[in-house]
């Protein structure tokens, strides 16, 4: 507790900090995971406004990189890019890697790692003794600023996310040791979308309860109107790349990083 | 489930569409609706790849996914508390079951739980008995909450626990090859049967000349 206080201080302060790795890049980063205590996530759409509540846990300060991967499938052939079975991704999976263990330069030693699918993404986390966050997991840790723990009713966060999302690049940009947010947490917007444990809860338009569809009525925004803070765009931006997501899917903006229950 | 949250998914493609043109330059793999259909549908994969999870069928026993293999399945994730959709899905299936039958093809149909904590072995055993379904063609599956989540990744399966203890889920109706490929699914409730029945007749491994008029 004390240890994870005195990193999310350094990190804030951007202190250096002992490498846990070896020195690809300049950057000394702590990866150790940091403890985020329990709170609560409105979810975009709640039946009158459940929230829902999240027990401490634990998360990865940064996504997992490139780097990071390539020791994975070392360990793990069947989840190497020649060997992947297509039932768990497809044709795309780990696209621009040089080879099945080299993702490319020391450059890109330290990028986010994309392309991977949801099966991939919780094989890595499972051999880690870990877990893809869930989406209230991820949305509550994501909803801190720098200054606040929950900054999602704060207009200007919101519109430095939107920000962020608009000035993302592909490759997506190395990690380095910018300002966490005030969990501790790192490149929760400025890098790529990240997949959670149940990114396929977000339901399409079959949902069936009650599909007779006789009440039906199509109105322009319609969609806005049930969500319990219409205000947040980037949380529809999020919400709405999850629901086009199959286990299978991987993009060169999409990746992940892991989390842990704590027992 | 009110008409808005019917509603979300339009909304939610267009500014799923948006994040793309937002976030890079490239157009990442992300197809719209029809194009995942038509990737999944026909991509060489089976689903008994899926051979980490654990699963417990209606008579308790323990086994893998790829117990299943070696015959045509019809696979539907439900779960037996559910009043609306679920009731009607296995009324399909047993309509498929009694058409199949009659055309003589061999043929499995699979129930997965989409509600594990609930539905128990001794839940699912007693569901079946209650609508009567034949223990040598139905298979009632209960597994973690884990190898679920994964198992309707693999099969497009969408799924949210509601405050209610409802479960509100979509409605695919997948047909599995004998070695488990996804050769047919039918979305929501809409298509006519005819449509999945043509993809069992077609899929099922009959002997040749048993049934001419078909081939």
């Amino acid at each position: 507790m004390l240890r994870s206080a005195a990193l999310v201080l350094a990190l804030a302060l951007c202190l250096p900090l002992p490498a846990s790795g070896s020195g690809v890049a300049a950057v000394s980063l702590d990866t150790a995971m940091v403890r985020v205590p329990a709170g609560s996530h409105l979810p975009l759409y709640a039946n009158a406004g459940a929230r829902i509540a999240v027990p401490a846990f634990e998360i990865d300060p940064f996504p997992v990189t490139r780097r990071d991967f390539a020791a994975f499938v070392r360990e793990s052939p069947q989840w190497r890019r020649s060997r992947i079975n297509p039932a768990f991704a497809g044709a795309r999976y780990l696209d621009g890697w040089r080879g099945d263990l080299s993702f490319g330069t020391p450059h890109d030693a330290l990028r986010p790692v994309t392309q991977v699918s949801w099966f991939a993404a919780r094989a890595y986390c499972a051999a880690a003794g870990k877990r893809l966050p869930t989406t209230a997991e991820w949305e509550y840790v994501a909803a801190a600023s720098e200054a606040e723990t929950d900054a999602s009713r704060n207009g200007r966060f919101i519109a430095d996310v939107l920000r962020t999302y608009g000035a993302r690049r592909t490759p997506v940009a190395p990690i380095d040791g910018a300002a966490p947010n005030r969990f501790g947490v790192h490149h929760l917007h400025d890098r790529s979308w990240e997949w959670v444990s149940d990114f396929n809860s977000v339901l399409m338009g079959d949902d069936s309860r009650g599909a007779s569809g006789h009440d039906r009525r199509l109105y322009c925004a319609a969609g806005s109107i049930g969500a319990t803070d219409p205000g947040n765009y980037p949380a529809f931006l999020r919400y709405g790349f999850r629901a086009g997501l199959e286990g299978r899917t991987t993009a060169d903006n999409l990746g992940f990083r892991c989390a842990r229950s704590i027992p | 489930m009110s008409i808005l949250t019917r509603l979300v998914p339009i909304f939610a493609a267009l500014l799923g569409g948006l994040a793309i043109l937002a976030g890079c330059g490239e157009a990442p793999a992300m197809p719209a609706e029809g194009a995942v259909e038509a990737e999944k549908v026909g991509d060489r994969f089976s689903v008994y790849a899926l051979d980490t999870e654990s699963w417990w069928d209606q008579t308790g026993e323990m086994r893998a996914l790829g117990s299943l293999e070696g015959r045509v399945q019809v696979l539907a994730m439900v779960y037996t508390h559910c009043a609306h959709t679920c009731p009607r899905i296995v009324a399909d299936m047993l309509q498929l079951e009694a058409m199949t039958e009659e055309l003589g093809k061999e043929v499995g149909f699979v129930l997965v739980s989409i509600d594990p904590d609930r539905d128990q072995p001794g839940r699912l055993a007693s569901f079946a008995d209650g609508i009567g379904l034949d223990p040598a063609r139905w298979t009632l599956l209960q597994g973690t909450d884990d190898g679920t989540r994964a198992l309707a990744a693999l099969l497009g399966v969408r799924y949210r626990q509601e405050a209610d203890r409802e479960i509100a889920h979509t409605n695919e109706l997948t047909v599995l090859s004998p070695a488990g490929e996804i050769v047919h699914q039918r979305k929501g409730l809409d298509e006519p049967l005819e449509h999945t029945l043509d993809a069992l007749v077609a899929a099922a491994d009959t002997p040749p000349g048993s049934d001419p008029a078909r081939r």
